[in-house]
Parts: C-alpha cells; structure tokens; sequence
C-alpha cells in the first residue's frame, strides 16, 4: 500500500468521522481534527526526511500517467503541505475555546484536505475538483458563525468564484480538445499551441488562480470574507488557501506554462499579464488599507498586497526571485493567522470591529499586542524578522538585471517591480505602525475596552500566535536554515524538464516510489 | 598585547552591538515589573559600551578594516551571497561611536532619576536596543547590517517617540512615514551597488560607483540621490526639516536630548561614509570651484535649511519645538561644511557635530529638569526658574553660548570652522545665509533663556526646588564637556584628524589649543584666557564700586504708575509671549512659501482619498463586477494581438 | 608675564577712556547741530565716577553677573583689535573672533537686564536682537568682500594691505562696501535712525530701565569701548588702519562724527523697517562689492 497517500487523505479521515461521532459526543471533532493535522504534519515530516528529498509521484487507481491521475510530492509540495498541516493545527488549537457545530470541522477538514490536493496534484481537472471542493467548503465556513457579514462574504466569494471556474472548466475542455490529455506533465511536453488559443487558454485557467490568490481584480470578496467569516477561517483562507493557490498558480504558470513549450508563443504575453495584475494587487491593495478603519479588512488588504508580491515574483523568473516569493510567501503564511487570532481576541474582548475604537486594548493585554506589533514589524520586511531576508533576497533578484520571462519587459519589469514593492512598504509601515500604536496607546479613562468583558487570555488562544510569533523571529536570526529548502522547491516548480521526467518517465515507470 | 588586539577589536565591536540587543530584549520580557530596574539597566548597557570603545581606542588601528562577523545562516545564501554579517572598524565610525555612547551614557544617568511614578514612560528596553542598532550602523561593513542597524533604529525609534499617547504618536508617524521613503530610496541605491560590484561590502559599492565616473554619470547621480533622500529624510535637512518639530517634542523628555543629539547624526554619518568618497578621486563631471556640482547643491540644502531651522525657531512658543529648530538649523550648517568634502570641510563637520551632541544634549536635559519640576513646556507659562533651579540655568546658559557660537565655548571653535571650509573652497555667497543662520540662532536662544529662566517668578513655582541629585551631575557633567571642548578644542580635533589618513586625507594642522585656518588661525585657549581675564577686570571695577541694595523682584520701575492697581501678577509681568513679532511678521511670507509641510501634508491627504476611492471598488460588487469584466476583456484584446 | 598682564590692562584702561573721550566730544558736537552748547568734553569721566560712588539697586545676583558679563565680553573684543598695528599681545586680529565676542556684550547685558525683571527691558532687548540680526548681514557680507579680495580675515593683515597710501585704502576700492560698513555701523552703534533698542521716551531706554549706580557706570563702559571696538572695525577695514595709535585714533574719530551726525538729523525707525533696510539695501550693496570683488578683483572664480 502507497502509505504517502496518507499525506493528503488524513483530512478525509476526519470529515467523514467528526458529523458521525459527534451524535456521540459533541466536541469529539476539534479533538479529532488536532491529533489529525499533528499526525499530517509529522508524517510529511517523516516522509520527507525518508525520501532524501526527492520527488514522488504517486499513482492513483494503477493507471500510469498521462492516462491516470498522479500526484507529484516534490520539496514544493511536501514542505508547504507540512506547512498547511502545521498552521491548520495551530487554528484548531486557538479555536479550542469556541464551540463550532460538527459540520464546521467537517467542512475544515474538507477545505485542508483540498488545499492539500490543490498543492499536490499532477492533473489539471484533479485541480479544477480540488479547487471546487475549497470553495465549497469554504462557503459553508465562512457563514458558520455570524449570518449576516458572513454570508455576505460567502456570496460575494461564490459569485465570482462560479464565474471563473465556468472559464476554467472552458479552459480545460479546449486544451483537451487540442491536445488530448489533461496531466499536467503531459501537457508540458506536448507539441506546441497556436499563439492566440495558448494565450486563451493561458487566460482562462489562469484566472481562477488569480482569484484564489486575492489579486486585483479578483478579490472584491476578500475583505467582506475575513471580516464576516470567524476568525480561525480567516486565518484558514490567509495561510492555508493563500499556500494553496500560489502553489498550484506556480505549478500551472510556471511549469506547465513558462516552462514548457507548449504555450511558446504565449509565454511573454502571459508573463506580462501576471505581472500587471500581481502590480496592480500591490499597489491597490495597501492604498486600500491606508484609510480603513475596519481591523480585520486592514489585514485583508495586506494580504492582497502580499499575495500580490509573491505571484510578483513568479513573473519576473529566475530561481533567486523565486526563492524570495516563496520565502515571502510563507512569511505571510504564518504571520497572517498570527494577526488574525490576534484580531479575533480582540474583537470578542472589546466587541467592537474597528481598530480605532480597541484604543489602549493591548495595555490590558499586552502579549497579544506584541505579537501584533511583531507580526506588522514581519510583513513591513523589518529586520529581527522573518520578512527581512525575503524582501531583501527579492529586491537583490530584481536590481540584479536577471531579466524577466517576457521579452518586452526585460528590463523595464523588474524595475517597476521593485519601485511598486518598495512603494508598498511605505504604505504598509504606516498603517501598521498606527494601529499597533493605537493598541497599546492609553484610552480615554471612562472608555477602557475589555472591562465590559473581561476576558482572561488562555493558554489554547494565546500559545499558537506565540508559537506563530517565535517561528518568524527563529527565522528572522537564521533564515540559512529555511532558505535552502525554500530554494529547492523553487527549483521544483521552475524545473520542467525534471518534472515531466519523473512524472512521465522514471517514477511511473517504476510504479511510483514506496 | 599585540597579540590580544585582534582579539579585543573583534569582541569589542561584536559585543558594542551584540550586548544592547540582548540586554534590551532581556528587559522587555523578563523585567517588566520592574521599571526603574529597566533604566538601571540601560545605563549598564551603556556602560559596557563605553567600555568597549575604550578597549578599541587603545587598541588603535584607527582605519584598518578589520572585520568581525556574526553568522546568520551555515552556508551562503544564493540569493544573497553571504552567510554572515561583517563589521569593520573605521575611524569615523568609532568616533561616531564614541561620541553617541558618551553622551548617551550622560543622559541615561539623567533618565534614573527622572523616570520615577510620576513622570515614567517606560521606553528602557527599546532604547537599549536601538542602541544596540546605534552601534550597528557605524560598525557595518556590508550593507546587510548597516540596513539591518537601520531599520530596528527606525521601528524602535517610532515605538519610543509616539510611547503610548495619541499626539506623540502622529509625530512619530510623521517622522517614520519620512524615514521609510529615505529607507525605500536607500534600498533601490544599496541594491543598484550590489549588483554592480557584485558583493554586499559597502566599500566594494562606494568604489564601484567611483570607478563609474565618466562612463555612466547619470547612474552615479541617480544613485547617491537614494541615498542622499534617505539620509536627508534622517537628519531632517531641507526638504525633509519640518519633522523635528513634531517628533523631538512630543518624544520622551530625556529621549528628545538623545534624538537631538545622536539619533539625527546618522544621516550625517551615512553621507560622509558613502557618499562622499563618490565623489572624490576619479570624478569627472562639473565642478564649481573644485567642488562638484551636486555636492555645491547639497551644501546649498545644507544652508537653506540652516536658515529655515532658524526662521521657524524664532517663532516657536514651545520650548521644545525651539530647540527641535535649532538643532536643524546646526545640521544645515554641518551639511554645508562637510559638503566641500575637504579636509577642513569634514573636520570642521565632524567637530561641530561632536560639539552639538554635546550642547544640545545639554540643552534638551536642562529643559526636562525643568519640565520635571513645573510640568509645563510651554515657554511663557514659565519665568523666573533660574532663582530656584541654579544649576539648570547654568547649564542652559553654557550651553547656549556653546550653540550660539560665542567664545570661549566650543560651539565658537567649529563654527569658525565650518566657515573657515566655505572660505577654502570659495564659496562666499553661501557663506552668507550661514552667518545669518549664526546670528539668528542667538535671538532664539536668549528668548528661551529669558522666558523660561530669566524674568519674573510666578507664584505657583515658588516652592520648587533644584532637579534631583542624579540629573544636576548629568548636566554637571555636560557642562564641564562643553568647557573643555571649547578651550582645548585638540581634545576633539586629535582623534579627528588621525582618521584621516584612514580616509586619504590631508591632516588640518591643529593642536591642542589652536586651528589653522584659511584665512587666518586662531588659539582657541588663549581667547579663553582673554576672555577669563577681561572679566576679572570687569568684576575689579564692579568691586570698587559702592555696595548694591537688593529689592524685590516686582519693584521696578513703572513711570510712577502703581500696576498693583490693575492687578499685577508675576505672570502677567513676565514678557514671554511674541518676543520676536516684528521679526516674524517680516519673514512669515517667506517661510509660508517655502513650507515644505503643507506640501507633504497635501500628499498626504491625497492618497488618503485615493485609498478611500479604491476601497470603494471593493464594496460595491456591481462596480467590482464590472470593473473586472472590463479588464478581462481588455488583457485579452490588448495583449491577445 | 607680569609684562603681558600690565599691557593686558593698560589696553582695556586706555580703550575705556578714549571711548568715554570720544562720548564727551560727542555729546558737545550733537548739541553744536542743535545749537546748544553741550556739556564739558570730559563729562563722560565725571559721570561714570558719579555712577560708580553712587548706591545701586538690584533684583538678583545674576543680574550683577550679566553687567560684568557683558562688559568683559567687550573689553575681550577689544583685546583683539589692532591699534594703529598695537597689540597687547600677540595675535593675528582674526575680525570673526571679534565679531563673535562682541554679542557676549549683548548677551551679558540682556541676561542682566532680564533677571531685572522689567518687561520694558526685555522689550529693548528683542528689539536689539532683532536688530543684530539686521546688521550682521551686511558686515558679514563685508568681511566675506575682505576675504574675496585679500583671502584673509586677519585686521592686522587687512591694515597692512592698506599700507601703501592713500588711494590704497578700501574706502576707494570698495566704495559700496564702505557705504554698507557705515550703515551696519550706525546700527551697531545704537544710533539714530537705527536706535530703537534704546527708544528713550517709548520704552523708557529700554534695557538701561533697572540699571543704577554701578550697574548704570558699566554700561556707559560698555557703550564707551563698543564705540571704539565698532569704530576701530570700519577705520581698520576701510581707512588704512594705521600708522601709530595718534592717526588711528583721529581717524576713529572722524568716523564717529559722522555717525553722530546722522545721528543728529534722523528719526528713528521701527524695528522690522530698519531690519528691512538693513538687510536689502545695506545689505545688498555689500553684496554688490562682494560680486565685484570675487569676479573682479581676486581674478578666480
């Protein structure tokens, strides 16, 4: 039996058990999802160690590709597959407190299991279905708690997302009809497109992945579904779907098409498109956070704006600017559910949603607004924290001449790169900074938030951001430790030839490891 | 010895910048009950750091770049192509160094005493930290840590200004907004360099860009104009002046003498050590009279912002905005000195820069003993606090004779100096504006004097006593820094002139008691001694005279008019407010011209209604849908040619 | 040692009666426009005697300090300027170290006043800063056309540029200078039009209001040496300086007749007009020289 399978099906475990035993006993289902995603993170551990950091490719239903789906564990899979088990434990723990009904941690389970699926996958409809079940899930997650804001944001999310998986679902039966297979691999080193139809075609899929990722103009539903959807979801969609759709957008935009010849004709002109939206998302993205006063719509925007960065960096190509998105990637991954449990604390302690109304909250609890402060001083790319290397090794790539995919834009485009992204810390430090401030500034006497409910922190709420804030300063003192990983699955996603070699040739052929 | 000396020079500057950090963040978590704990604290770690400056001055080597690294990562990063921070010891930056740490030693002796209940803001553990970055940045050698010293400086710095209130915390905003364009402008330079030299050293950008004179000028320019707006933006210089203001005023008390006095260096510090020597050998473009043209230009910034410091000083009812202004206005003149990027022109800055840490550090605690005792900043509330508060209005006196440029006090020695550097290089028409700026720093300086310690004692600060034992040594000690300084200026001018060779430089011939100038030399002791000695003939005469009666402080003269009749108090007799209101109606339409804030305020603004446009578009989901279906379409029509 | 001490003391004595000399003289000679006859030319003595034995008051003992302070500081300005090429000791002149000793008179003065506690005081006191302000742009300006023109800032150098006859002096080859000089002078004098500081019956003379007996006996000195200092400045920068102390002294002289002559016809200006004027037109024709004198004389740019 392929034991690594387990890798993406845990989840699956607990869906189907949480709904049934909870008629048993009713929080039977955190308890569950905890020791599942612990059990997923220390097995990816365990296999990836075991590996020697290979690659997999796993073959579903004994079918080799391209006639069967497979599954590719490469280091890119593997390490933010860990990184998805690993945030979406901490969620759970810091959800410990709250009492959610038994659907909510099947529906969950149901979202990591296709996040899961999404970073994994081998075969384009595989992804369109993992893709599907995300959503699903995900609206069902985000009006679970308060009906009102939260089903707005789940409609808002549902609308647009049924819009651009039609295009995709479109997309993909084109692409079958001109080549006539939809593995990923396959499609990589089939013969080339006519120009016009691969630039469709690239369009088309491509853009539910710039809807996963919160790009402009995709993410009217951002804002509206951090805001209405609990925090723990929140977090969910920031870390684990923002993981799961830049990954999936990598192995897409970068493998099958920049990397291969199949979409030649295309390449530049996708590039470019990528490039002018992911800009586009940066710069939009912190203007909108400047004058919000809603908390939670503030780190919706910042996650726009960083989203925007890392798909900034699939466009500008090379294996170092890569590396950067990446690290910048999983920097935001861990400091956004960082904030957002941050805010949900916040939020139910002084029952007020806007920032400026929480005035002097952090002086009361004063760790919290640290972790606050500590995650902002992080996105902004200030030293001491994680965020600094990324930055640093991106703008390094970008002022270093190494060109861009797109032959119109060789030069120009990673210099307007790095004006916008430079642009964007400016912005992004002063809103940050302001509301951390705010937090801790003392409040007028007779309006002291909390005292109405004065919430004592707990252990369960309080140890996962903490565990979150030590992970970034841990690796703000020693990013060598990441960064070679970081470059490897780098590699992983740039590399086409390899990848079309182990999917198509020495793994299938060999029946897939293990 | 010898053998150890690499040794102490490597632990030295590690443990100058290591042990901060590490005593900073150990106050932040564990000490957090103990306030005055933090403070006592700070001032060890800041005594370590005396400490090690003192094992690296007597180890020498000034201007060897010895390095000491400090491993980040177990192998190279590709990205970056290091895996450890270097630092070097130059010259210029242990004097930097030396410099910031003694007067920040003196302050920090001030703030144990000053931070009890009352008055306590609770800033210790972030204020060691920076200082760890302090060190940082005047030991990095690779622009890895200096960015890194940078940025912590930056972030550290806003959370101490804005220190929980709301009004600190905009002018901590407005500060830091400035300072993250000047850190952005200085990435886009830093980075240029590096992939131009292709390594992270700082010495391998600065020869980098010499080496590119006469091949791709325009590139050069671009390039120290980064860095030029980040270091402007941190040492407040024209366009960038008006921050001071806000932020030394609103910060801390005891922090506002060490914004003033070290922390708005830096951007001095970055242009000598990175800018300057661009411009140096291997220059080849235009030049007036030896000079190349950007640096006249910025020398030209440098004197413009001396007299707009000035202006705005003069009009200022707050004490602490006043000396905000003036400390700007000596940036402008330091500006101007150090950019005819000569011997004399590099000592002249380096000198007055020591000097006013020294000064208006002095300056800024006299305030806060002051502003301890009354709780009032505002100038003409105050009046009279020299008959109670002696020793604080010593220290005021001497170090605004200092300020103003009076001798025997030192502020005397570099400013004649810093002309002396404008004389060489010809520049006489910007020397103008300098005197000015010179001449107009005395009218602020005596009406702080006057209104807050001079004039008539109100009733409610009768009682008041003398600052407590730990700040009167503090400014003790300031005082008696400034005297020196002033009469035997060699003590400063030695070491400053020994790193020149270091830098390639000629030495200015000095010694303990004079300078060599251009145009003429001056024996800065005996001036002192003139002056000692006209006053003792003076105090002979007053001696000889017939015996003085004392009265009381309301009993003057008033044309035979009885003002009790009109209900006089002290405080309406006290002449505080519009000192200066002919003055100021003169130059108001100048400086409203000029007023670079209500330009900065504009942009700000406007991006906030730009923000509150864009997110309009993500609330109205007809809008949204719509406006993505027009970029849909339009990518596919546009790019599907 | 005891050499240097003695002629240390003896330039301050004699600077202080020549100054009180030439107030003596002054005084019969403004009251000769007014068609008085005037007082004794040594009536300055008798009056700082009288000042010194009578009794004085005072607010605190930092306003004692302040009227030392402030005329030592000038008594050290004085030290510095040559004679008629006599030092008392040996220095080069440097006209800066002067031009900054100077404002301790000022600064002395005001913080004496100031501890006096009479508002009208400190109003002349911000007139007479104001007024500084005004006038040092000028003489500034004028030393910066010194330099331009002879690369030094040394009096003594400056006077034996000046040294080879008549048409030599800087009165002819820098005529717009001089007229600037004698401008900034009258300010620096207190002198009318430019006397607002003292403003006798508007702010009832101003900083002087508290001053009595021995403090009053100071500042008369420190009026007396200021009026050698300032006048010393303008013979030594634009007449030729020398030779001997008689001729500087007579050329001094003439000087402050001339000021006092203007003195004797003017009305006073307001403060911010006089800054106005000082500052463009005096102003501006020392700039004028300064250009001549960087293009044209020295030959360099």
């Amino acid at each position: 039996m392929n034991y690594i399978i387990l890798f993406l099906i845990l989840p699956l475990f607990s869906a189907f058990l949480a709904p049934v035993c909870s008629i048993v006993r009713g929080r039977f289902g955190k308890y569950l999802n905890i020791v599942v995603y612990a059990a997923g993170a220390a097995g990816g551990i365990y296999f990836f160690t075991v590996s020697g950091f290979n690659a997999y490719s796993v073959i579903i239903g004994g079918w080799k590709p391209p006639y069967g789906i497979n599954l590719y564990l490469g280091p890119a899979a593997f390490g933010f597959g860990i990184l998805i088990y690993f945030i979406a434990f901490l969620i759970h723990i810091y959800d410990l407190q709250n009492n959610r009904p038994a659907y909510y941690h099947m529906l969950f389970a149901l979202f990591v299991f296709a996040s899961l699926g999404m970073t994994m996958t081998g075969d384009l409809f595989n992804l369109f279905i993992f893709i599907e079940i995300g959503t699903i899930a995900l609206l069902g997650l985000s009006a679970s708690v308060s009906p009102g804001s939260g089903t707005r944001g789940a409609l808002k999310y549902f609308v647009p997302a049924a819009l651009v998986s039609m295009i995709m679902l479109a997309g993909i039966a084109l692409l079958y009809s001109s080549l006539g297979t939809l593995n990923i691999a396959h499609i990589a080193r089939s013969s080339e497109l006519n120009g016009s139809l691969a630039f469709l075609l690239g369009i088309g899929m491509l853009g539910i992945f710039f809807f996963e990722a919160e790009l402009f103009p995709f993410n009217t539903w951002v804002p509206d579904l951090y805001k209405g959807a609990p925090s723990s979801i929140a977090a969910g969609v920031a870390g684990i779907g923002g993981i799961a759709g830049v990954v999936s957008f990598g192995r897409v935009f970068l493998t099958m098409m920049a990397g291969s010849d199949t979409f030649r004709f295309a390449r530049s002109r996708l590039t470019a498109v990528v490039f002018i939206i992911a800009a586009a998302s940066i710069v939009i993205g912190e203007l909108a956070a400047l004058k919000e006063e809603d908390f939670k719509k503030v780190l919706a925007f910042s996650s726009v704006s960083h989203m925007g960065i890392v798909v900034l960096t699939f466009s500008i190509g090379g294996s170092v600017a890569l590396t950067a998105g990446l690290f910048i990637l999983l920097n935001h991954s861990v400091v956004k559910p960082l904030m957002l449990m941050t805010a949900g604390f916040y939020i139910k302690t002084s029952g007020k949603a806007r920032w400026r109304e929480m005035r002097g909250i952090a002086r009361r609890y004063p760790l919290t607004g640290a972790l606050f402060v500590v995650g902002a001083l992080s996105l902004m790319g200030m030293p001491l924290f994680a965020g600094f290397w990324g930055k640093m090794i991106l703008l390094k790539s970008l002022f270093s001449g190494q060109g861009s995919l797109s032959a119109a834009g060789q030069q120009t485009f990673p210099l307007i790169g790095a004006a916008v992204i430079l642009f964007s810390v400016i912005l992004e430090g002063t809103y940050f900074m302001r509301i951390g401030h705010v937090f801790f500034e003392a409040p007028p006497s007779e309006d002291i938030p909390g005292r109405s409910r004065r919430l004592k922190i707990s252990l369960s709420t309080a140890a996962p951001a903490l565990i979150l804030a030590l992970v970034v300063v841990f690796f703000g003192l020693r990013p060598g430790l990441i960064e070679g990983y970081l470059s490897r699955a780098a590699a992983d996603l740039i590399n086409t030839a390899d990848y079309i070699n182990n999917v198509l040739v020495t793994l299938s052929a060999a029946g897939g490891a293990l | 010895m010898m053998k150890l000396c690499p040794g102490i020079l490597n632990t030295g500057m590690f443990g100058a910048v290591v042990f901060p950090y590490a005593v900073g963040i150990f106050s932040l978590i564990i000490l957090k009950r103990w306030k005055r704990l933090q403070w006592a604290f700070f001032f060890l770690s800041t005594l370590f750091q005396l400490f090690a400056a003192y094992s690296l001055f007597r180890s020498g080597n000034f201007g060897s770049g010895i390095s000491q690294k400090f491993p980040f990562a177990l192998s190279p990063i590709p990205g970056l192509g290091q895996s450890a921070l270097f630092f070097q010891f130059t010259g210029l930056g242990f004097i930097f160094f030396a410099g910031s740490t003694i007067v920040t030693l003196i302050i920090s002796i001030f703030s144990l005493a000053f931070n009890d209940r009352d008055h306590a803001t609770g800033v210790a553990p972030l204020w060691t930290i920076l200082m760890g970055a302090n060190a940082g940045i005047f030991f990095a050698g690779d622009w890895l840590s200096f960015l890194i010293s940078w940025e912590v400086m930056g972030w550290t710095s806003f959370l101490i200004i804005a220190h929980g209130r709301e009004d600190s915390r905009k002018a901590a905003l407005y500060y830091y907004i400035l300072s993250l364009i000047g850190s952005s402008a200085m990435l886009a330079g830093i980075f240029i360099g590096v992939s131009g030299s292709g390594s992270m050293a700082i010495a391998d950008s600065v020869r980098y860009f010499s080496g590119l004179w006469g091949t791709r000028n325009s590139l050069v320019v671009l390039s120290t104009l980064f860095f030029t707006v980040a270091f402007f933006a941190k040492s407040a210089v024209f366009p960038f002046y008006m921050w001071p203001s806000l932020a030394h005023a609103e910060a801390p008390d005891d922090f506002s003498s060490f914004l003033s006095g070290v922390m708005i260096k830096y951007g001095v510090f970055g242009l000598i050590a990175v800018v300057l020597p661009i411009y140096r050998a291997g220059y080849v473009g235009p030049a007036v009279h030896g000079v190349p043209l950007y640096l006249a230009v910025l020398g030209w910034f440098g004197v413009i912002t001396a007299v707009l410091g000035t202006l705005y000083a003069i009009k200022q009812d707050d004490m602490k905005k006043l000396m905000a202004y003036s400390t700007v206005s000596n940036i402008g003149l330091i500006i101007a000195a150090l950019s005819m990027n000569s011997s004399l022109g590099i000592a002249a800055a380096l000198f007055h820069t020591f000097n006013h840490m020294v000064f208006k550090g002095g300056i800024f605690l006299s305030l806060a003993s002051v502003k301890y005792r009354t709780g009032e900043r505002e100038m003409h509330k105050l009046g009279g606090m020299a008959y109670r508060m002696p020793l604080s209005f010593f220290t005021f006196l001497i170090c605004i004779i200092a300020a103003a440029g009076i001798p025997p006090m030192s502020g005397f020695a570099s400013k004649w100096m810093i002309y002396q550097a404008l004389f060489e290089k010809k520049m006489l028409i910007m020397a103008i504006p300098a005197f000015f700026a010179s001449t107009g720093s005395f009218l602020y300086l005596y009406r702080g004097l006057h209104t807050i310690y001079l004039g008539q004692l109100s009733n409610r600060f009768a009682k008041i006593k003398e600052a407590p034992a730990p700040m009167a040594f503090a400014m003790l000690i300031m005082m008696f820094t400034v005297m020196l300084g002033g009469f035997f200026p060699g003590l400063v001018l030695s070491p400053v002139n020994s790193i020149f060779t270091g830098m390639g430089f000629a030495h200015i011939s000095q010694d303990l008691f004079s300078i060599q100038g251009v145009t003429t030399s001056i024996r800065l002791t005996s001036i002192g001694t003139i002056f000692m000695g006209s006053f003792f003939i003076v105090g002979f005469l007053y001696l000889i005279g017939k015996k003085r009666e004392h009265v009381e402080q309301l009993d003057t003269y008033t044309s035979g008019e009885m003002p009790e009749e009109w209900g006089l108090t002290e405080e309406k007799y006290h002449y505080g407010m519009h000192f200066y209101e002919p003055l100021e109606v003169t130059i108001e339409p100048f400086l409203k011209g000029t007023s670079m804030d209500s330009l900065f305020r504009r942009i700000g603004y406007e991006t906030g209604k730009l923000s509150g446009t864009v997110k309009r578009w993500f609330n109205t989901p007809q809008l949204g849908t719509l406006v993505l279906l027009i970029v849909v379409v339009l990518l596919v029509v546009v790019l599907g040619r | 040692m005891i050499l240097s001490v003695v002629k240390v003391l003896g330039h301050a004595f004699f600077v202080m009666a020549v100054g009180l000399l030439f107030m003596g003289v002054g005084r019969r000679f403004s009251a000769r426009f007014h068609r008085r006859y005037g007082p004794p030319v040594w009536q300055s003595y008798i009056d700082v005697i009288k000042c010194f034995s009578r009794k004085s008051i005072s607010h605190h003992w930092i306003m004692d300090m302040g009227s030392v302070m402030g005329l030592a500081g000038l008594v050290a300005a004085s030290m510095f300027l040559p004679v008629g090429r006599y030092l008392p000791f040996q220095s080069t002149g440097p006209i800066i170290v002067i031009l900054y000793l100077m404002p301790i008179g000022y600064l002395g003065m005001a913080m004496g006043v100031s501890a006096s506690g009479n508002p009208l005081a400190s109003i002349g006191i911000g007139r007479a800063l104001t007024l500084m302000l005004g006038y040092e742009v000028p003489f500034a300006t004028i030393v910066l056309c010194m330099i331009a023109a002879f690369n030094s800032t040394s009096l003594v150098s400056l006077g034996q540029a000046q040294q080879a006859g008549f048409l030599s002096w800087n009165i002819i080859t820098m005529p717009f200078g001089f007229v600037a000089g004698i401008i900034a002078l009258q300010a620096m004098l207190a002198e009318k039009p430019f006397d607002t500081m003292i403003a006798p019956s508007e702010i009832a003379s101003g900083p002087m209001v508290e001053l009595s007996g021995k403090f009053l006996g100071l500042a008369f000195l420190q009026h007396s040496v200021g009026i050698f200092v300032e006048t010393g400045l303008i013979v030594t920068l634009f007449l030729g300086g020398g030779p001997g102390v008689g001729f500087f002294i007579l050329k001094q002289f003439l000087v402050y007749m001339l000021s006092l002559a203007i003195n004797a016809i003017f009305a006073r200006y307001r403060v911010e007009q006089a800054t106005k004027f000082l500052w463009f037109t005096a102003g501006g024709l020392a700039f004028i020289q300064l250009v001549i004198n960087m293009y044209l004389r020295s030959g360099t740019i």
